[in-house]
């Protein structure tokens, strides 16, 4: 064992550093420095939910931004599931927005692990980091755009078949 | 809806009632922990920062700790004798300003009563000295007890700091304790408000700190250049009260001006020192302010004076300090707990 594994034993944190590199293979956080990224660790919170809990229901007014630490979620629409998020996925990114009310509702298919930022954290580290913030943006608008794409998708297939 | 709402609202007026009667109880041993929650504010974005670049908390708490012990050790050791020393002479010169004062007042006196002979059984400046007298005796049985109290060396050197250092050693994990207890359904809800009070109370006292230093050393600067005595004592003065809403910045002044008119005895001087602390007002309130306080929760002037006269009712001395972050507090639970959507159901309905 060399000198810089026994600092990194002593001072550096073994989680957070696991955190880092889960977050660096998350689609929103594409591009993003290994810097940036321990920031958006630092405040983001794990909890842990049990399965057929709900995250959050359809309406409610969102604020929080959701990913997938371990586990999975189905989204339902008036008690019809119409998609689900697993490992690696976020979901509520229009939340991060706007001050919108929740378009569908999130239930837990299994034991759940979800980290969740909100929306005063994500915005003040736009703030402070412009760049990265911009990297950000990119990614979120990236995701929104494939979501609409699914969404019409499957709305033309459901078209062909009536 | 309206049934629940109407419960949230019961149900945080009973939590904020039982909070404000366990703090009034307690309030005669509240001072070293607030203290210590100042400073853990103060100093908590560095560690979160440290906290960032990979280092365990405990380490970053170590090493901030250890660089701000020696930086408060030294601003005690060189800056504290200095001010003790101001005060003590400017304590051994009272009555010689008393008397200059006197003298003063009564050759206006004088001065009035020559032009005005039917004011002459008045006696206003005997008036006056006797219920300046009186008001000063008060406050001198009070200050000694009152000041030992708040800042015995063992609170200061002690405990405070020993406080501070536990309070940000565990405030990091604080959040994510009380998430995991918070029922799913008030996750979100619950983290919106940790997470929004959090940033008041960071925004309020860190700014409110900077301030103090900031209007401090400017005042201290502007009165050595002015050259009047004991410049450091009241320029650290005038930086504490300015933690006072409205009220602070005048009363910071008012020591300064008397101080001014002893030495050099005309009213230049007192225009001098005005205008000089209109000058750092000025500063603070358009370059400092919006800095570090920026979009803060606002509260209406009327808001404040009542907070602030409400706390001084209550809390003496520390129910003005801690009065406008209160308020600010309930007023972001209201917020949280009963926050709209941001748009119109027409509009929500076009994004669906």
């Amino acid at each position: 064992m060399n000198l810089l594994d026994i600092f990194s034993k002593v001072f550096m944190d073994k989680e957070f550093k696991e955190n880092v590199n889960f977050f660096s293979t998350i689609a929103l956080f594409k591009g993003l420095s290994i810097k940036s990224l321990g920031k958006l660790v630092s405040v983001a919170h794990k909890k842990t939910y049990f399965s057929g809990e709900t995250v959050f229901e359809q309406g409610q007014v969102g604020r929080v931004l959701y990913i997938v630490k371990s586990g999975g979620v189905s989204v339902t629409k008036n008690a019809q599931k119409i998609s689900s998020y697993s490992v690696g996925e976020s979901f509520g990114e229009v939340a991060m927005l706007e001050e919108l009310p929740r378009t569908a509702t999130i239930v837990c298919d299994t034991d759940t692990e979800l980290y969740l930022i909100y929306k005063v954290k994500y915005d003040s580290f736009i703030e402070q980091y412009p760049k990265a913030g911009l990297t950000l943006f990119k990614n979120l608008a990236l995701s929104i755009s494939a979501k609409l794409r699914n969404c019409l998708d499957k709305l033309d297939k459901s078209f062909k078949k009536d | 809806m309206q049934n629940i709402s109407l419960r949230s609202l019961f149900i945080v007026g009973f939590l904020m009632t039982a909070v404000g009667v366990v703090i009034f109880l307690l309030k005669g041993i509240l001072l070293p922990f607030l203290l210590a929650g100042l400073l853990a504010y103060f100093l908590s974005p560095i560690i979160s920062k440290l906290q960032a670049l990979g280092f365990k908390r405990q380490v970053a708490v170590l090493i901030l700790f250890s660089v701000f012990l020696v930086v408060f050790s030294a601003t005690v050791y060189f800056i504290f004798p200095a001010v003790v020393r101001q005060g003590t002479s400017l304590k051994n010169k009272m009555p010689e300003y008393s008397q200059k004062i006197k003298n003063s007042f009564y050759n206006l006196e004088r001065e009035v009563e020559n032009k005005l002979p039917f004011a002459q059984k008045a006696k206003f400046v005997d008036d006056v000295e006797q219920r300046i007298n009186t008001f000063i005796y008060e406050q001198k049985s009070h200050l000694p007890s009152y000041l030992l109290r708040f800042f015995s060396i063992f609170s200061l050197f002690v405990l405070i700091p020993m406080l501070t250092f536990f309070m940000l050693l565990v405030s990091g994990g604080l959040f994510d304790s009380m998430l995991r207890y918070l029922p799913t359904k008030y996750a979100e809800r619950g983290l919106g408000l940790l997470y929004e009070i959090d940033e008041m109370l960071g925004r309020y006292i860190r700014g409110q700190l900077i301030e103090v230093l900031f209007v401090g050393i400017l005042s201290t600067i502007g009165l050595l250049l002015l050259g009047i005595n004991y410049a450091l004592l009241i320029g650290s003065v005038a930086g504490i009260f300015n933690v006072i809403p409205y009220l602070g910045p005048v009363a910071g002044t008012i020591p300064a001006v008397v101080v001014g008119f002893m030495e050099y005895q005309n009213f230049a001087i007192v225009l001098k020192v005005i205008l000089m602390f209109i000058v750092v007002q000025y500063l603070d309130n358009h370059i400092i302010q919006p800095i570090v306080i920026g979009q803060g929760v606002k509260l209406s002037p009327v808001a404040i004076i009542f907070s602030v006269m409400a706390g001084a009712q209550l809390f003496g001395f520390l129910g003005i300090l801690f009065a406008v972050p209160f308020a600010g507090m309930i007023k972001v639970v209201f917020i949280v707990l009963f926050r709209k959507p941001a748009i119109s159901s027409d509009c929500q309905k076009m994004l669906l």
